[in-house]
């Protein structure tokens, strides 16, 4: 089975407020702020939606054990299906595509996934260093900038003239790209020279090509297509989802060209009859929480060859004014409540294709895709989704 | 109803004490480890393919392994970070560096540190320097060092 059983429209979205600290609501009133604008969004209430699906990163970041436990009410979800999920930072995603199958199955017709994180409630790198291996790994639980690094590293090992200045520039047009966005978190521009002089946090990576830590929450009203049609005026529409994962550490694993990702990506274009992604799609929301991964991920989802995303940034096409944005709406770099992250990138695509990204939007967006990753660079989502029902 | 007017942080700590049984792959390694000053991975004879750190199963076809090969103590660098910043939980003061190395004998790459990382890059050739006081942890394993 490639397609999806039947349509699966988005027909409201929401995100909350994006801050350092939330200090003004609890985890309930985090999730629910994002709830409700999704529903007024979609012009209906809470109360009249059919199922819910939940995402979050590991609970030990709010340092609450099943926390879904407290936020049945907060969602309007007494007396219905409600789930939670969790696949590292892919979190969000895999809520919102385990919603579409909710809806694709034809049990439901009015599904919100809603995904969140309150990562100022706990210590965010204590909480990565926990997802190591207490036997062999946790000693050198680097959290999630090391990681990275080591992504990196391998990378310009790899093609030896990407310099960290290469990288910076990726910095510089997401942190100018939240600037338009009213729901980004850090809004402060920043200047290649300030990247390049900020503090290495674990080299190559310097403090400015690094995320910062969000609290924030998300929310996407997915719906049948006799719902959409009757309740909305401008939905988007899920073209393909695809998801695959490996392991860590196995032999040969390729943590630049992730052999996971490369799979989803065939699979997702596959399903969405996507031949030349670079003209067939006309944007993308990227997962990246290190500017050094808008490179990798560019070349892994096949919108660059090998080694050469660099043209494709260098030339400016990347940027919000340039043939193939990515992240025009700051991305992961300028807003990271990382539970939510992987479901903004589809909440974004869903604004883009609609034409109410308001000053951050992109003339002309019919097909935008949504990528995450999450774990030990282990675990990929995707989703395309087009302002017209998939073809036939 | 309006904004909250005044809004209060609770602080809390939690301490929560674990045992985590090692399980036969990963307790035999670490045995060897503290006994033997010895590094040892488990062999997949279908996949050809010796893990380190072991596990009881093949992390490609998932067939049970028992048996075991002893690898050397030294590798090359496939990948490296230097940390610079100190952050909770960090196993040295910084600077320095994590590195993957593969053992010689190995085909996985086994994640550790380098106390001095300058003059660390991809292709390096690094040997372990061991504890004297070893407890079966893989932190008996002190660090990882260029070989000059």
């Amino acid at each position: 089975m490639d397609r999806l059983n039947r349509n699966v429209a988005i027909i409201g979205t929401g995100q909350t407020d994006h801050a350092s600290r939330r200090d003004d609501v609890n985890l309930p009133g985090l999730v629910r702020e994002a709830a409700l604008r999704c529903a007024q969004d979609a012009g209906i209430s809470l109360g009249e939606v059919d199922a819910f699906v939940l995402g979050s990163a590991p609970e030990v970041f709010e340092g609450v054990n099943q926390p879904e436990q407290w936020l049945v009410e907060a969602l309007g979800g007494q007396f219905k299906p409600m789930m939670r999920l969790h696949t590292g930072g892919t979190v969000g995603a895999s809520t919102g595509i385990c919603a579409c199958f909710h809806i694709a199955s034809g049990l439901y017709d009015k599904v919100m996934a809603v995904s969140y994180e309150k990562l100022s409630d706990g210590v965010a790198q204590y909480g990565l260093s926990l997802c190591y291996d207490p036997l062999w790994g946790r000693d050198f639980a680097a959290g999630a900038p090391a990681l990275a690094a080591l992504q990196a590293r391998e990378y310009m090992a790899r093609f030896p003239y990407i310099t960290e200045e290469h990288f910076a520039r990726v910095a510089v047009k997401d942190r100018a790209n939240a600037m338009l966005n009213k729901y980004a978190h850090v809004k402060k521009e920043l200047t290649l020279e300030e990247v390049m002089s900020s503090a290495y946090v674990s080299t190559p990576l310097k403090m400015h090509d690094c995320c910062p830590t969000t609290d924030g929450a998300a929310a996407i009203l997915f719906s049948s297509e006799e719902v959409a049609r009757k309740k909305s005026d401008n939905p988007a529409w899920v073209h393909a989802v695809s998801t695959c994962a490996e392991g860590a550490y196995y032999p040969g694993m390729d943590i630049v060209r992730p052999r996971a990702l490369l799979k989803a990506t065939r699979e997702l274009y596959d399903r969405a009859g996507i031949s030349e992604p670079l003209k067939d799609l006309d944007m993308a929301e990227l997962y990246c929480a290190f500017s050094p991964q808008e490179y990798i991920w560019l070349e892994a989802v096949g919108l660059a060859e090998e080694g050469r995303a660099v043209d494709l940034i260098e030339s400016g096409k990347t940027a919000i004014n340039g043939e193939f944005p990515i992240n025009p709406s700051g991305g992961v770099l300028s807003t990271n409540p990382i539970g939510a992250s992987a479901l903004i990138r589809q909440v974004e695509c869903a604004l883009q294709v609609t034409g109410r990204a308001g000053e951050h939007q992109v003339p002309g967006v019919k097909k935008a895709l949504a990528h995450s990753w999450g774990g030990w660079l282990q675990f990929y989502s995707l989703m395309i989704v087009g302002s017209e029902p998939p073809a036939g | 109803m309006k904004r909250v007017v005044e809004a209060r942080t609770l602080k809390a700590k939690i301490e929560c004490p674990y045992r985590w049984s090692t399980g036969r792959a990963i307790g035999s390694f670490l045995t060897e480890l503290r006994d033997g000053r010895r590094i040892v991975g488990l062999r997949c004879d279908r996949c050809g393919k010796t893990i380190v750190p072991p596990q009881d199963y093949c992390i490609y076809c998932a067939d049970e392994l028992d048996e075991w090969v002893e690898v050397s103590d030294q590798g090359e660098v496939t990948t490296f970070t230097e940390v610079k910043m100190d952050f909770p939980n960090s196993p040295l003061e910084p600077p320095f560096a994590y590195i993957v190395v593969k053992l010689d004998g190995a085909d996985t790459g086994l994640a550790h540190l380098a106390r001095n990382p300058e003059g660390i890059v991809v292709g390096s050739r690094v040997r372990a320097v061991w504890k004297e006081l070893r407890e079966g942890s893989i932190r008996d394993i002190d660090y990882f060092e260029l070989v000059k």
